[in-house]
């Protein structure tokens, strides 16, 4: 089968953009795949354990990603974003702004050095602020490239000329605030957007107390929390006195189901909320958990067997209810006050922690994005797909899969990350 | 072994501070180089570096090195990387071996660091030993043919093969009915659109038309023999046998709607399925004024615990079309979990709502109650038994697995889990594929699943599909399991417990490696009660003189 | 590291502690705050350590990296202050401030032995109880006259922190310290990352100036500072013995019989069985730090909250809240009865005059400050 030799660019780096890019590259495609942080990985990799195995994510995605950089038919540009296309499906300019790493990625070895030695303290984004990190850092432990970056906004000698202790310390000299940004052309036969999601911040929803009551924190968060190389090392904390909780509630449905505040279903919330209730269980077998649902949509191989399992052998209580409210006592332990759907009685609950399951949404630069393709956005900001071709924008050449389409799991992001490869495989083996 | 000196060079790698903030390996260095067979040894700050690679290949020059060691992280980061390193400085890649003291040493004991250190010194001594027997070894290929079978002719099948098709490459489709289109044909309208089902039919005539399909419509598969990229497949329509190569196997067999036959008074009259109810809408001959539909018949049960994810779909689809032909009709949906994941999903339960059609949760232990025109059932939400009229009853049943799927699955010898569904490789990364290269899985043969759902999957499969096929050649590693045919007596068990079927027999009975297919997981080699087999560049020599090594000291 | 031409271009324009040296310590006016070395020593450069009195010196000289931050976060290098007037909306002469208040803490034991009315030990303590703080960097004696900084982790050592600080010490230079070592007392042991823990700190003007400036930069120590409470600062004193026994004899006291020192209007000694003893500040000219002369902040502009004795009846202490975090803290106390306020103390018209109090000494400052500087010019 001949094809034209032409590239495929893949706008994402986390999962998704991984598996499409290294399907495209098995088959025989040159990749470029862009990403606009320090590191490819995504979300995923600051999970801790995912369902419905259980296993470690950073593990099982840490293969994948030493493949991604050491495939001869893959380049990875990360820092990178697309700010201009031309052309058509098989034929697009591509215009990538590279920013400056201000580290040069073939000289650093990532001794760490620089960042030990770095004055500034900046929240962590990576740890979801829960941690600092340097304004000189590597994204994570694990990224890949394993190379550092400077964070321009924050630097104090990229914002007001003192400092460069990181030059003073590099062994080996890598360090040059001389980088530009710097713009350069691709041109490829197709795209494939896996841009993936940002979580529901849940501030406005003022009556949950997300802000405002200490013990109450995102499911991310508690991610990080529970993950061994996260900021409390795995052990799990309560935000307010650094306790251990005994008694957590999860809520479901927070930034979805809502018609004030998202309407759709985020899909994953269900599975993802008993296996953060199951992590903290085998943290501490004291552990006793509640889950504050609407329903519980667990439809997926071997789904049902672990929500099972959750209640069995987790502690782990399912309610279905709705949320009026959660107050806080005076030792900063939050109170819930539910309506128990079962029986129609209004209840209170004092728990320890308060975990809020937050929807996915898309992430905040895909406007920004779409704009540049031409590709249309669905009502929540999606990338919109055409019906019965579910991987197919409405932009002839250029396919979506994962989250950045809507919300969904791994498998069915790995899935549909294969699927996205296929067809833009069989876009350049047609023309 | 070959009769030439064995000349091993050691290199410890410092790995930044993961390694060497705990082990002391100017230490280990020099403690390399006491072993014997050791003409070389160097530490460095980061092996896996441009630099650290250059001095690998210095030192295989400088020293003639014929047996490389790195001590420093796990072979699951830089094996690769280093066997390449090998390779290029003219070292065959089996001569490398990989000491782990990071994972295993510096990470674990990072509490103790002169214990740590003792610890790799007792690595690498293990290392040095193993590396005497090291043997080189050759990587095969095997040719691959560019033809894929599909089994299956639905909206799966269907999207797999005009994706290959259009790719280029040759594709042989097999369905056993008489026309293809699978459940689609049964269907009415589709979700959420509300398109007629005929329009996904469209791509039928796409299918029949392509230069590079050959549909086999009455036909079934009676005989898969060979393994990744050299598979002899027979099948038969009707009398008639044929026979084809293909290089790449993808079920797309998809599955039933369970017949809830005892469950809820089922007659297929008054008490129908959700598929029944399709056929009746498709034919206009709909007269009930009085429905009630009952979720989560038959699933999500003992015996059959799992969700079919699509069947709240469905009776909010139905329900939705029932009262837009007749907006009199009362219906009313049992249901335990409303599923309406996803963006789309969830606004089509709440037009649903709007629309006017009843819920009403119940719960499992108390479940609802099909009488001669009503249908009782408790309200928990006041505590009472009501009953709701009903001269329709509609059961929404899961999708279960075909019952001649586990023939399937011996034929093509891949897994089945409990409920009958085939098993793929890892749930999460690789959900298409499966352990035994070369076959793939997409669709409801998979797991319940929606049109769209399983167009992407469809789709997936044809990309994993295609990384085979878009090779002339596969390259098999060389680590494989070996049948020394002397000693092996045919008993067979190795070919029971082998997880990725590589192993097959002989004319004479015996057992044959296929080393294509072998991964090298060392289980038959461990079985085999005459030591028949061994399991190359994991020899007994090797690991014994590890044991030995170790066991005396220092 | 070879030095590349780079590095030694940069390091020629940068201003560090050798100009440090030049411009603040040769002309007498570095207030000892402890800033600069806090932060060397807290990032582990380890070049410069604070003397005991005087200006910080080099440890070794080498270890300096030119990196020009200990000159940008000194007080008195004015190189940060636009950033700092803009962030903290200064306006002269007293800063910007959103409400004045006199209290009280309720707690007997804080009042028994506060210098005015315990409102900062008060406040501390609600911050220590709900959890808002793990510890605070306050001062406790060694001597009558000497004190120390330390970190405050629960009530009683708060208890020992109360009480007037006029001498020379260094807060901020505690703070460096205490990031960087373990913490040596059992309480702190818990405190396993530095990054999650947040602290108070209550300093004089000068000290309050350079936290600030570092968390304009975001550097460490003071990532960990959440809340600045800031004192009212008119001058510090250096009590030397020669010096003491001059006024003793002038005012016909003795230093071991005062009890407790305050500064409000003037220079109170608190004595054993007798009257306290109010002595002008101009009879301290001789105590002062010469350093002080220099400084134009009297009312502590950068703080959360400032507090003083001036303005407020005996046993009273004045607080002005400044930010909105300052605000909320202080409002929080008040709800839950750590401080009371009393109406007729409050009154629009008794705020008035203690807002005019303290713009009154904060005048005074600046104006002695501009005379400083002035002959300063004039002796170059």
């Amino acid at each position: 089968m001949e094809f034209n030799g032409k590239e495929v660019l893949v706008i994402g780096g986390g999962i998704a953009g991984i598996q499409a890019s290294l399907d495209l590259a098995e088959m025989g495609f040159k990749v470029h795949l862009i990403e606009k942080d320090p590191c490819i990985g995504g979300r995923m990799a600051q999970l801790d354990k995912t369902f419905p195995t259980n296993d470690c994510a950073i593990c099982i995605l840490a293969p994948k990603l030493a493949d991604c950089a050491r495939h001869p038919n893959i380049k990875i540009h990360t820092l990178s974003e697309v700010v201009k296309l031309e052309g058509e499906v098989g034929n697009f300019n591509v215009t990538i702004l590279k920013h400056a790493r201000y580290v040069k990625e073939d000289a650093c070895i990532n001794c760490g050095e620089c960042t030990a030695k770095c004055p500034t303290k900046v929240p962590d984004v990576f740890n979801t602020g829960l941690q600092f990190r340097k304004a000189i850092y590597l994204y994570y432990l694990q990224g890949v490239p394993s190379v550092m970056a400077i964070d321009k906004e924050h630097c104090i000698y990229l914002t007001r000329g003192k400092c460069q202790i990181c030059m003073k310390t590099c062994p080996r000299d890598a360090i040059d605030f001389d980088m530009q940004d710097e713009e350069f052309n691709l041109n490829v036969g197709a795209i494939i957007v896996a841009t993936g999601f940002d979580p529901y911040d849940p501030t406005p929803l003022t009556r949950l107390g997300y802000g405002r009551i200490r013990n109450v924190v995102t499911s991310l968060e508690f991610e990080r929390l529970i993950c061994a190389s996260g900021p409390t090392k795995g052990h799990l904390e309560r935000p307010s006195d650094k306790h251990p909780p005994k008694r957590i509630a999860f809520l479901q449905c927070i930034g979805s189901r809502d018609i004030n505040n998202n309407p759709f279903c985020s899909s994953v919330c269900c599975m993802y909320t008993t296996k953060e209730a199951m992590l903290a269980h085998e943290h501490d077998p004291q552990v006793e958990s509640y889950i504050f649902y609407i329903d519980l949509r667990a439809a997926g191989k071997g789904f049902q067997e672990y929500i099972k399992r959750g209640s069995k052998e987790y502690n782990i209580t399912y309610i279905k209810s709705v949320v009026a409210e959660i107050e806080e006592d005076e030792d900063g332990n939050p109170i819930i006050l539910y309506e128990d759907m079962e029986i129609g009685e209004l209840k209170m609950m004092t728990v320890d922690l308060v975990v809020l399951a937050t929807s996915l949404l898309p992430r905040k630069e895909v406007n920004k994005l779409a704009k540049v393709l031409g590709t249309e956005l669905d009502e929540f900001n999606f990338i919109k797909t055409t019906p019965f071709a579910p991987l197919n924008t409405t932009k002839p050449g250029i396919l979506a899969c994962g989250c950045a389409r809507g919300p969904m799991d791994i498998p069915n992001s790995v899935a549909e990350a294969s699927g996205a490869a296929a067809k833009a495989a069989e876009i350049l083996q047609r023309w | 072994m070959s009769n030439e000196e064995v000349r091993i060079g050691v290199f410890v790698c410092h790995c930044g501070t993961n390694i060497g903030g705990v082990i002391d390996c100017p230490a280990l260095t020099e403690y390399a180089r006491t072993l014997l067979h050791v003409v070389f040894a160097q530490d460095n700050l980061y092996t896996c570096s441009e630099a650290g690679l250059a001095q690998i290949k210095k030192g295989i020059e400088e020293y003639k090195l014929n047996r490389v060691i790195v001590a420093s992280c796990s072979p699951r980061t830089h094996e690769p990387l280093f066997r390449a390193t090998c390779q290029e400085a003219g070292v065959n890649p089996y001569y490398f071996h990989f000491v782990n003291i990071r994972d295993q040493c510096s990470w674990v004991h990072m509490n103790e660091p002169e214990k740590a250190t003792e610890k790799a010194k007792d690595l690498i001594r293990m290392g040095v030993a193993r590396a005497y027997y090291l043997q080189a070894l050759e990587k095969n290929q095997v040719d691959i043919d560019p033809r894929a079978l599909v089994i299956g002719g639905g909206i799966a099948g269907m999207t797999v093969a005009l994706n290959l098709a259009n790719r280029g490459f040759p594709v042989k489709l097999i369905e056993r009915k008489d026309k293809l289109g699978g459940l689609l044909n049964d269907l009415n309208k589709v979700f959420p659109s509300l398109d007629d089902a005929t329009k996904l039919l469209e791509i039928k005539d796409q299918v029949l038309e392509h230069r590079n399909i050959t549909v086999f419509t009455s036909t079934v598969i009676k005989d898969v023999e060979g393994y990744v990229g050299n598979y002899n497949i027979t099948i038969t329509k009707g009398d008639e046998e044929e026979q084809f190569k293909v290089g790449a196997i993808i079920i797309a067999t998809g599955a039933e709607v369970l017949e809830p036959k005892g469950l809820y008074g089922y007659d297929g009259q008054k008490v129908i399925t959700q598929l029944q109810l399709e056929k009746i809408l498709k034919e206009k001959s709909l007269n009930a004024k009085n429905i009630v539909m009952i979720q989560c018949v038959g699933a999500r049960i003992d015996g059959r615990p799992y969700c079919s994810g699509i069947c709240c779909m469905v009776a909010l689809k139905n329900a939705q079309l029932i009262k837009e032909l007749n907006p009199d009709t009362q219906i009313t949906i049992l249901y335990r979990d409303i599923l309406t994941p996803g963006t789309e999903y969830e606004k089509f339960y709440r037009d649903t709502r709007a629309k006017g059609i009843l819920f009403l949760k119940y719960s499992p232990d108390r479940p609802p109650f099909v009488e001669e025109d009503h249908v009782r059932v408790l309200n928990q939400f006041i505590q009472e038994e009501v009953q709701i009229p009903a001269d329709l009853v509609v059961l929404s049943t899961p999708l279960i697995a075909y019952e001649d799927s586990k023939n399937l699955a011996q034929l093509l010898k891949v897994p089945r889990e409990a409920n009958g569904f085939f098993l793929e490789a890892h749930v999460k990364l690789r959900p298409v594929d499966f352990a035994t290269d070369g076959v793939f899985i997409c669709g409801c043969a998979h797991w319940p699943k929606d049109i769209n759902d399983t167009i992407s999957q469809a789709l997936g499969a044809a990309s994993r599909a295609s990384t085979i096929l878009a090779h002339r050649t596969l390259e098999v590693e060389g680590a494989v399991a070996r049948v020394n045919e002397e000693l092996c007596v045919g008993c067979g068990i190795c070919m029971k417990l082998c997880p990725y079927d590589a192993i097959a027999r002989t004319e004479e009975g015996l057992a044959h490696v296929r080393e294509v297919v072998c991964k090298g997981c060392g289980l038959c080699g461990a079985s085999c009660p005459e030591q028949a087999i061994t399991i190359l560049h994991f020899t007994n020599d090797q690991i014994l003189a590890q044991i030995k090594v170790l066991m005396e000291g220092k | 590291m070879a030095k590349t031409s780079k590095i030694e271009e940069n390091e020629e324009n940068t201003k560090s502690f050798e100009d440090l040296i030049h411009e603040v310590h040769e002309l007498g006016i570095c207030g000892q705050c402890a800033g600069c070395v806090s932060f060397c020593s807290a990032d582990q450069i380890g070049a410069i350590q604070m003397t005991k009195d005087g200006p910080p010196t080099y440890i070794n000289k080498d270890n300096c990296l030119h990196c020009g931050i200990c000159y940008l976060i000194c007080p008195q290098t004015k190189a940060l202050d636009p950033d700092l007037h803009e962030k903290y909306k200064y306006k002269p002469p007293i800063g910007n401030w959103r409400f004045i208040s006199s209290a009280q803490a309720t707690d007997h034991e804080i009042r028994a032995v506060a210098t005015d009315g315990g409102v900062v030990t008060a406040l501390l303590l609600y911050l220590l109880e709900n959890n808002l703080i793990d510890g605070a960097i306050v001062t406790r004696h060694i001597d009558p006259f000497t004190r120390e900084a330390f970190l405050a982790t629960t009530k009683e050592d708060l208890i020992a922190a109360a009480g007037s600080k006029f001498d020379s010490q260094a807060s901020t230079e505690h703070l460096g310290k205490y990031t960087t070592f373990v913490p040596v007392t059992s309480s702190l042991k818990r405190f396993i990352d530095a990054d999650r823990i947040n602290l108070a700190v209550v300093g004089v003007p000068c000290q309050i100036n350079s936290i600030r400036k570092m968390q304009e930069l975001k550097i460490v120590p003071s990532h960990v500072v959440k809340y600045v409470f800031g004192l009212f600062c008119y001058e510090n004193f250096i009590f030397t013995e020669e010096k003491r026994k001059e006024m003793e004899k002038k005012f016909n006291f003795s230093f071991k019989d005062v009890i407790k020192m305050n500064i409000k209007d003037d220079v109170i000694f608190y004595l054993q069985n007798t009257e306290p003893l109010h002595i002008p500040f101009a009879e301290f000219e001789e105590f002062v730090r010469p350093a002080c002369t220099a400084c134009n902040d009297f009312s502590n502009v950068y703080s959360d909250i400032s507090f003083g004795g001036l303005g407020s009846k005996d046993r009273f202490t004045t607080a002005i809240i400044r930010t909105p975090l300052g605000g909320e803290i202080y409002n929080k106390a008040l709800a839950k009865g750590y401080i009371v306020e009393f109406r007729e103390d409050n009154t629009p018209v008794m705020r008035s005059k203690m807002i005019a109090k303290v713009i009154g000494f904060a005048k005074e400052k600046i104006k002695r400050s501009e005379k400083t500087f002035a002959k300063l010019k004039r002796n170059k």
